[in-house]
């Protein structure tokens, strides 16, 4: 890129980022509708890059598939697969018996199934964290996750107990006060950092538009 | 015929006649000056019948010597005539000048004392006209004195020889012969280019020279002795002539009866032998070989020693030395040996004496420093004083002590060999003496000379000239010998003593004398003496001299050292491969992954273990309860659906029981989704709730689809609902076909402009970051309209801020499956939150349980390895 | 009507960013070491010596909303590493679950090979959309962590729980792992499941770590005076509630 277009480029994300913080910090017309605009700009953009992402979904895999590179196959289902249900949407619409079908019947159980193979990794990250990562950090995250569950399910015996009310109570505090405080920081932090690196692109200093 | 030839350097018998040695090549018979004028010595007269005609030459050529020669760079440096001590080193210059012409007598020419004894005279046998040998190491170079010596040895051995002449003849011819060999004068280099036996011995034989006229043709036994007397000076200039050199100092010699001159020795008789034997001619060689026969056993110590070394070789094993090498050496050991003997000297025969001179062209000066080098008698004494009165000049000179006769500069005298603080002294008895290279302990005579030579015995023998010196010498062997460790040092030329090396270029070497020195008896060195041991230099280790420098290493040099060996190491060491891939079973994940099976199907399908429901309700549950129950029933409530399929499970149970409640109640429900998977989960979960209350899609939910572009578009839709979304989702067709509404139109909708509008929003989210978004986003344009968070177990903690604010922007919350139950119990009607439980409190344990082995397990480990390290 | 509360806030953010940049030029300023970073200098160095891959994960979350904060971060974390594997024999790999994300990506793993002059070696399939999900996105991670020789794994970006899942992943196939995200159950499960989990805002302090510019640094020390600002605010407005005074 030559000097003069990084230039231009840069001034229109200063000057949409400007606008957008007028919007929210003002409540003069003008910026609230520009800052509609641009929001709105920003959604049809982003939706485009869904579709770019699906185009270079594509044609990745299909050089994988015709270089014959390793683990081509899976990448020839995935194009069949993409075509198809691109087709089925294009055709019948996304809210069609037979896109539903597609849905409720391969994508939800595979997604599903994710989340079941998840929960499986993390008991097993669980059970080798201490050994993994001797520190009290570890151990301490190991205990609470273990007194978080056994508040939250039900005991396979003496769940009227009170031990077990203990521990339920003993659950909402630590999750409600230990929990959701450093929660909160940590939230906090995010949020500053969030707002830094906004700045950043905002002042032109971090270009992740190219330079 | 004659008798064997008895080899004077192997000592092997030779069939008579024979010139060269059988078994070493060495000759047997001295070699003879050619005949030719220019370059047969004069000594070396071939025949007798040319005497006659020799005569008059001799004569001739003895007159040029008398009449003169150029001058001579030494002159100035040489002794002057007259002085004690003999002719100044011009005759040393002179002796170069002289050309061939002048140089001896000529071919033939015989002197007369030389040509007295035939019969004794040593047979050029072998001797070759023209053979030239520098050093004149040939039969015919052999100057007088050594004729003289082996004369004298013979004499002493054959009766025929006659009595060695008394008085002062033979004194002067011992203290001529001593004087020069006391002469300090360097003989290496400090020889004049003749490289006779010395220049200090050249002016004694230029005086010689100038003194009586030498008939060389007589060979009778008188005039063989004058011959020989003769001889004993021409030949010194013979083997001169012979090497080209120059004579030109017998022009020196000054005639008879002058001071300092030789007298004639020729009168005086000689050792026949030896100088017979020069003049012989082949065809002598067998008589001489006779008499040598008969003299066997007897040498001269100092010349003929190497007869006795053939004879008695002094290497430990006899066997060993066979070769002709062998016995070179032993000769050569033997003459250097033969200078702790010097008696033997006498005994030897002149005529292998004469032989053995006649091996190499040096082997005269070879046998000449040997003598020089052997340690001197202590009774030697001081030279006598310069000027003898019986000494020829040139003999004077050469003894003249301080420098007297031929003298070096002082520079080239030093050079040459490594000469004491004063002169050495030389046994009176001993031959003139040289200054070998070879360093002498002062006190140190050549004893074995001096021993081996007794120039009495061949007083008589030596010419007038040559006796003079003895004659002025000490007399008698004593005399003699004081006489020769009065012999001054021979003086060198001026320019040869500018030829001197710097005495700093050479090492001031301390040599043991060779008497001193061990005998070699083993190596290719056997026999020798003086042989530098190679042990200490060689073979046996030394320590250093310097000692080693120790190297200093600093820690993080060691350490950087030990790291580069490891690195190197490794480098050899085969490592194998990490593999990425496993190749066996994760065993853990089966386990776990089989116990969460089993914890999950066994209550579905055994339904054990169940487990009880919960009696408690939480305190959000009844205000949730309250709310829903207060919902107007002609708004629509927007139920969000912003979860994932993989959600579905829970968030369905969850969901299910509060839309339960809602659409039972008869609210309107419409659906929204900011994920694209959204619409289609709230279709499912619709559907499933409506069929069980008799809701028709359409009238009693709607769902408006998905809304795209995130928090922003929440924002839009807030603000705008009609706006952000312009079409529904799934709408239902009419029995005909035909779509009975296309979304914001349908009557569900009809009421609704802004959010606001809505009886109540409801989010169901599986993360905090949607509810939030909503809270944030929506909550200035609800108004009074209720925010209710269903959401997952893990999101609640994040959201209950909202709802436990002071002006909470979360109306309600409902988390969890255990909530879902309750609420379900409370409402009266169970739902799949209820046929979730069991499973799910199996799971739960099953999680809990294996959880805890996991911390026990780790604990376990790490307590071990801690307590086993101390142990270490 | 202005919110100048907001405005006081953004005020203060520029303010110190500004500041804290002129001081860094003068002076230097210390970080705390973060032993993720650090491992992620050393594992992209062997991987480059040892010709393997390096893959950057920006996460699922969208270019617009709040979840675009870390993917940034992202970004400069991959300007970076564009600039340290432009010479290894295989090119790093950007993947996103978003298509503006991944555009991005692109862009900026170019503009990385063209700062060292290594234009030549940039592919357009570099940088790629795994799926439009998360867990679809997650799906399409063992393609790559399985067969493309990728030794370094990192994942800087918006995650949620799927998070968890990728970095099983990678440590199933023992490669290194670095992961942060900004939620804070995806946190939560990192720390189990990665080698070295960034916690809170460590997913942003990439840039300041591996030296993408001044700007960087000085929004980090930013962020801590902000923070600290934060603290005492919410100490003294614990305080003044605790006696009674309202504000």
């Amino acid at each position: 890129m030559k000097l003069g277009t990084y230039l231009i480029w840069a001034a229109v994300a200063v000057a949409a980022g400007i606008i957008v913080l007028l919007g929210y910090f003002t409540n003069l017309d003008v910026f609230i509708g520009l800052r509609l605009v641009l929001l709105r700009w920003a959604t049809l953009l982003a939706a485009a890059g869904l579709g770019i992402g699906l185009v270079n979904l594509a044609s990745v895999h299909l050089a994988k598939v015709s270089d014959q590179e390793p683990g081509w196959p899976y990448s020839g289902v995935l194009i069949v697969f993409l075509t198809f249900t691109l087709a089925l949407g294009l055709f019948f619409g996304p809210d069609s018996p037979w896109t539903l079908f597609v849905f409720n019947f391969i994508h939800l159980p595979l997604e599903s199934s994710l989340m079941a193979l998840l929960a499986i990794a993390l008991v097993v990250a669980g059970v080798r964290l201490v050994g993994r990562r001797r520190d009290v950090l570890s151990l301490a995250f190991l205990l609470t996750a273990i007194l978080i569950l056994l508040g939250t399910g039900p005991w396979p015996v003496a769940s009227d107990s009170g031990l077990h009310t203990a521990i339920t109570d003993l659950r909402a505090w630590v999750a409600q006060v230990w929990a959701a405080g450093g929660a909160r920081g940590i939230l906090l932090g995010v949020a500053i950092g969030a707002v830094v690196t906004g700045l950043r692109v905002l002042m032109a200093a971090d270009r992740p538009y190219g330079s | 015929m004659g008798e064997e030839i008895r080899c004077p350097m192997c000592s092997k018998l030779n069939p008579p006649g024979t010139e060269s040695c059988a078994f070493c090549g060495a000759r047997l018979k001295p070699l003879l000056a050619p005949a030719a004028p220019d370059e047969s010595s004069p000594g070396l007269s071939p025949s007798a019948p040319d005497r006659s005609e020799e005569e008059a030459a001799g004569e001739d050529w003895l007159a040029r010597m008398r009449t003169g020669a150029a001058q001579d760079d030494l002159e100035e440096d040489l002794p002057k005539k007259g002085e004690g001590g003999g002719a100044s080193p011009d005759w040393l210059g002179r002796l170069r000048e002289v050309g061939p012409a002048d140089e001896g007598p000529p071919a033939g020419e015989v002197p007369d004392w030389l040509g007295e004894q035939p019969e004794q005279a040593v047979a050029p046998a072998g001797a070759e006209p023209g053979d030239e040998e520098p050093g004149g190491a040939v039969p015919a170079q052999i100057p007088d004195w050594l004729s003289r010596v082996r004369e004298r040895q013979a004499q002493e051995v054959e009766p025929a020889w006659e009595p060695e002449p008394e008085g002062e003849p033979s004194e002067v011819d011992e203290g001529w012969l001593a004087r020069i060999r006391d002469s300090g004068e360097p003989v290496g280099e400090g020889l004049p280019s003749s490289g006779g036996p010395a220049g200090a011995a050249a002016p004694e034989v230029e005086g010689e020279a100038q003194g009586p006229t030498l008939d060389w043709g007589d060979l009778t036994p008188s005039g063989e002795r004058e011959a020989a007397e003769a001889a004993s000076v021409d030949s010194g200039l013979s083997w001169r002539e012979d090497s080209g050199a120059d004579t030109g100092w017998l022009e020196e010699v000054p005639p008879d009866g002058e001071p300092g001159t030789p007298k004639t020795a020729r009168k005086q008789g000689v050792q026949e032998g030896w100088l017979s034997e020069l003049e012989a001619t082949a065809d002598e060689s067998e008589g001489l070989a006779d008499r040598r026969a008969a003299d066997k056993g007897a040498a001269a110590k100092w010349l003929g020693n190497a007869e006795i070394v053939v004879e008695k070789p002094f290497t430990a094993n006899e066997d060993e030395i066979g070769g002709p090498e062998a016995a070179e050496a032993e000769w050569l050991k033997e003459l250097e040996r033969g200078t702790d003997e010097p008696s033997s000297r006498q005994d030897q025969e002149p005529a292998r004496v004469w032989e053995t001179a006649g091996e190499g062209s040096l082997d005269w000066l070879a046998e000449y420093d040997a003598s020089i080098g052997r340690p001197q008698p202590e009774e030697v004494e001081e030279p006598g004083p310069a000027g003898d009165e019986g000494a020829p000049g040139w003999l004077s000179e050469i003894n003249a002590p301080g420098g007297q006769g031929p003298s070096l500069p002082e520079e080239a005298r030093t050079a040459q060999f490594e000469e004491p603080s004063e002169p050495i002294p030389e046994p009176p008895e001993e031959l003139p003496h040289v200054p070998a290279l070879v360093f002498k302990q002062p006190g140190q005579a050549a004893s074995a000379q001096g021993q081996d030579f007794d120039l009495d015995s061949i007083e008589g023998e030596l010419p007038d000239w040559l006796g003079e010196p003895k004659a002025g010498g000490t007399g008698g062997e004593a005399g003699g010998g004081q006489a020769g460790a009065d012999l001054a040092p021979a003086t060198l030329p001026a320019w040869l003593e500018a030829m001197r090396p710097i005495s700093t270029f050479r090492s001031v070497v301390d040599v043991a004398e060779e008497q001193e020195a061990t005998l070699e008896s083993a190596g290719p060195l056997a026999g020798l003496r003086g042989v530098l041991m190679a042990e200490p230099v060689v073979a046996m280790p030394r320590a250093p001299t310097i000692g080693a420098a120790k190297l200093e290493v600093t820690e993080r040099q060691y350490a950087q050292a030990e790291l580069l060996h490891q690195i190197v190491e490794e480098e050899e060491r085969e490592l194998s491969t990490p593999d990425k891939r496993r190749l066996r079973l994760p065993m853990l994940r089966w386990v776990v992954s089989a116990v969460m099976l089993l914890a999950v199907i066994l209550p579905i399908t055994v339904g054990t273990p169940s487990f009880s429901l919960p009696t408690q309700v939480s305190r959000d549950l009844l205000p949730l309860m309250g709310l829903v129950n207060d919902l107007p029933v002609d708004r629509p409530s927007l139920i969000i659906f912003d979860f994932d399929p993989g959600y579905s499970g829970e968030m369905d149970t969850v969901a299910g029981a509060f839309l339960d409640q809602v659409m039972g109640r008869g609210v309107p429900v419409v659906s929204l989704s900011t994920r694209p998977s959204g619409p289609a989960l709230a279709v499912n979960l619709l559907n499933r709730i409506a069929a069980r209350h008799g809701v028709s899609p359409g009238t009693g939910y709607l769902h408006l689809g998905y809304l795209s572009g995130g928090p922003a578009a929440v924002q839009i839709f807030s603000a705008s609902p009609r706006d952000a979304v312009h079409k529904g989702f799934d709408i239902p067709e009419a029995p005909d076909g035909e779509e009975t509404c296309g979304g914001w139109d349908c009557p569900i909708l009809s009421g609704v402009q802004r959010l606001s509008d809505f009886g109540m929003v409801a989010v169901i989210s599986s993360g905090t970051e949607n509810a939030r978004v909503w809270a944030e986003q929506a909550h200035p344009f609800m108004g009074q309209v209720p925010l209710v968070m269903v959401l997952s177990a893990g999101a609640e903690p994040l959201i209950r801020p909202y709802y436990e604010a002071l002006q909470p922007q979360v109306n309600g919350i409902l988390s969890g499956l255990p909530a879902a139950v309750a609420y379900e119990q409370a409402n009266l009607s169970p739902g799949e939150a209820h046929s979730r439980w069991n499973p799910f409190g199996a799971a739960l344990a099953a999680t809990e349980a294996m959880l805890a082995a996991g911390v026990i397990y780790g604990l376990a480990r790490w307590l071990l390895r801690t307590g086993r390290l101390p142990r270490e | 009507m202005i919110d100048l509360r907001g405005l006081v806030i953004l005020g203060i953010f520029i303010t110190s960013l500004l500041a804290y940049t002129g001081y860094r030029r003068r002076r230097t300023i210390a970080f705390r070491k973060m032993r993720g970073f650090e491992e992620l200098g050393r594992a992209i160095e062997r991987a480059v010596e040892a010709g393997e891959r390096v893959h950057l994960s920006l996460g699922t979350g969208s270019v617009i909303g709040s979840d675009s904060g870390p993917a940034l971060a992202g970004l400069a974390v991959l300007s970076r590493m564009a600039t340290a594997t432009s010479m290894s024999d295989k090119p790093s790999v950007i993947t996103a679950g978003d298509g503006a994300m991944m555009v991005l990506a692109q862009d900026r793993l170019r503009t990385g090979y063209q700062q060292v002059g290594e234009s030549t070696r940039f592919q357009l399939t570099a940088g790629r959309m795994l799926g439009p999900t998360p867990f679809s996105y997650v799906a399409g991670l063992p393609a790559i962590l399985g067969t493309g020789d990728v030794t370094v794994h990192v994942m800087i970006g918006s995650f949620g729980a799927e998070a968890a899942l990728a970095a099983d992943f990678g440590e199933r196939n023992g490669v290194f792992v670095l992961a942060g995200t900004d939620d804070v159950q995806a946190q939560s499960l990192l720390y189990a499941t990665a080698t070295h989990p960034l916690i809170g805002e460590e997913v942003f302090a990439g840039g300041a770590y591996l030296n993408a510019g001044p700007l960087h640094q000085a929004s980090l020390s930013t962020q801590d005076l902000v923070r600290f600002l934060i603290v005492a605010a919410i100490l003294l407005g614990t305080l003044l509630r605790t006696f009674g005074v309202s504000l």
